[in-house]
């Protein structure tokens, strides 16, 4: 025979214990749900190319600057409109602009 | 004059595509923009002059500069790529339309601080008009 005493303690003792528990749980399902969709990319992104050329960021790099070199210099920039060749300081006084044909 | 002038800060020389001579100067200006891509324009436009073509006559034949590549060290495969692409079309023609906005009969010219030369000049021309327009920069 049950002992009245023993299911009135185990009755509300479960329910008091298991609703904590329940919120617990849901606060980190929750934490976990949201940090897993901060950390990873959506497929779109996952899908999506590196705009920028491989080519343009090497160039970058190596391209001495006019006004740092002071010799050959002007070369490519990176992306957009290609400069004009140029040769010499950036603030060099007198500028020579040279309209040529190689024939 | 470059190591005179450009060396010592006085001057920058800018280059100004003008392929006004028919296919043969349109690919040249091509293939040395497209070696500008990889940092070897002035290199190029050497090489360019060293085996100058006149004419039309097969000189600057997109064989001929693939091996001017070649001999400039350059990436083939890149600079065949750059050599058809719209950037590098897009500088010459823009280059070219200046110089046709400017009212440009011929090449060589040169606008040195505003004052212009056309065609071939001596050492000295260079010279005299350099030193005045320093003098006229420094003054002003």
């Amino acid at each position: 025979m049950t002992d009245p005493r023993n299911s009135a303690r185990k009755g509300p003792r479960t329910l008091v214990t298991s609703l904590p528990q329940i919120l617990l749980l849901a606060v980190f399902i929750l934490l976990v749900a949201g940090c897993a969709q901060a950390q990873s990319p959506s497929s779109a992104e996952k899908e999506q190319p590196s705009k920028q050329p491989q080519k343009q960021t090497s160039e970058k790099s190596s391209e001495p600057a006019a006004s740092e070199s002071g010799s050959a210099a002007g070369e490519s920039e990176a992306g957009g409109k290609l400069e004009h060749p140029t040769l010499g300081d950036a603030d060099a006084p007198v500028v020579m602009t040279n309209y040529s044909d190689y024939q | 004059m470059i190591s005179k002038y450009v060396e010592s800060g006085t001057l920058r020389i800018e280059w100004r595509d003008f392929p006004y001579q028919g296919q043969e100067s349109v690919n040249a200006a091509l293939a040395a923009r497209a070696a500008q891509e990889q940092g070897k324009f002035w290199e190029y436009h050497d090489l360019l002059y060293d085996n100058q073509s006149s004419g039309n006559s097969g000189g600057y034949s997109e064989e001929n500069l693939r091996i001017l590549a070649e001999k400039a060290g350059l990436d083939i495969e890149q600079f065949e790529e750059d050599f058809k692409s719209d950037r590098v079309a897009a500088a010459v023609n823009a280059d070219f339309a200046e110089a046709q906005e400017r009212g440009l009969a011929g090449t060589p010219t040169f606008i040195i601080n505003g004052q212009t030369l056309v065609g071939f000049q001596t050492l000295e021309v260079f010279e005299d008009v350099i030193e005045e327009a320093e003098k006229e920069a420094s003054s002003g």
